[in-house]
């Protein structure tokens, strides 16, 4: 495939490696980015670098509570405010807010979201077409 | 009323690739800036000023927090190719 800016190379296909921060951790991952050996410029598709995130986001939870900074990147990286989160996680917008500006939770907050981030992973929508939020199914 | 500038980034964004320079790359990272907020940031964008070299400032767009987030792209064949990104 040739670049999409001076037409003139032919794509490279490069695996590298990407550091993706959550909170105060820093996951190291790899992506896949297009560079063009003719001009330089590289491409870095932003489904790919979703893809990333969440894959980081799945890492953090699973290895500690959603609090604070990560609680809040996690949701960002989910593509939702804190009021669109809320019916996800059942929890109000303003327990959310909470969330990410203290220092505790419950384990069954990091659950809710890690289910949310495995659920995205899957290529699932969060939102409904008119941007409303998708009850998600009980968890027995 | 929406641009036909903006209209054509957001048609291309929504059907075709948005794709990151190395170094919107570098600025996404330096100021927490994730590729949710980019598709939102375009999708609410107001202003789309096209500038030297090919060059649009799409503007008046926020990210998932609310804050503003503007964007520097390049309309290319895949689709929106982002130079950088502006917070406020």
């Amino acid at each position: 495939m040739k670049c999409d800016l001076c037409q003139k190379g032919d794509l490279v296909s490069e695996v590298v490696p990407r550091l993706t921060n959550i909170g105060p951790y820093a996951v190291r991952d790899t992506v896949t980015r297009d560079r063009c050996p003719a001009c330089g410029e590289t491409f870095l598709g932003l489904d790919a670098l979703h893809a990333a995130e969440l894959r980081a986001a799945r890492r953090v939870l699973l290895e500690g509570p959603a609090v604070g900074t990560v609680a809040r990147d996690v949701r960002k990286i989910l593509g939702l405010t804190q009021r669109e989160l809320s019916p996800l996680i059942g929890l109000s917008w303003e327990a959310i807010s909470r969330l990410e500006n203290a220092d505790e939770t419950s384990p069954a907050n990091t659950m809710a979201l890690l289910l949310l981030v495995e659920r995205a992973m899957r290529g699932e929508a969060l939102e409904g077409d008119r941007g409303e939020a998708v009850k998600l199914s009980r968890v027995s | 009323m929406t641009s036909p500038v903006l209209s054509e980034i957001q048609r291309a964004a929504t059907y075709g690739d948005i794709l990151l320079s190395r170094h919107a790359e570098e600025r996404c990272d330096e100021r927490s800036v994730r590729a949710t907020d980019i598709k939102r940031a375009i999708k609410t964008a107001t202003s789309a000023v096209v500038q030297g070299n090919d060059a649009i400032l799409v503007s008046g767009g926020v990210d998932v927090s609310g804050d503003a987030l503007n964007i520097v792209c390049q309309l290319v064949r895949r689709g929106v190719y982002i130079i950088t990104v502006i917070g406020a």
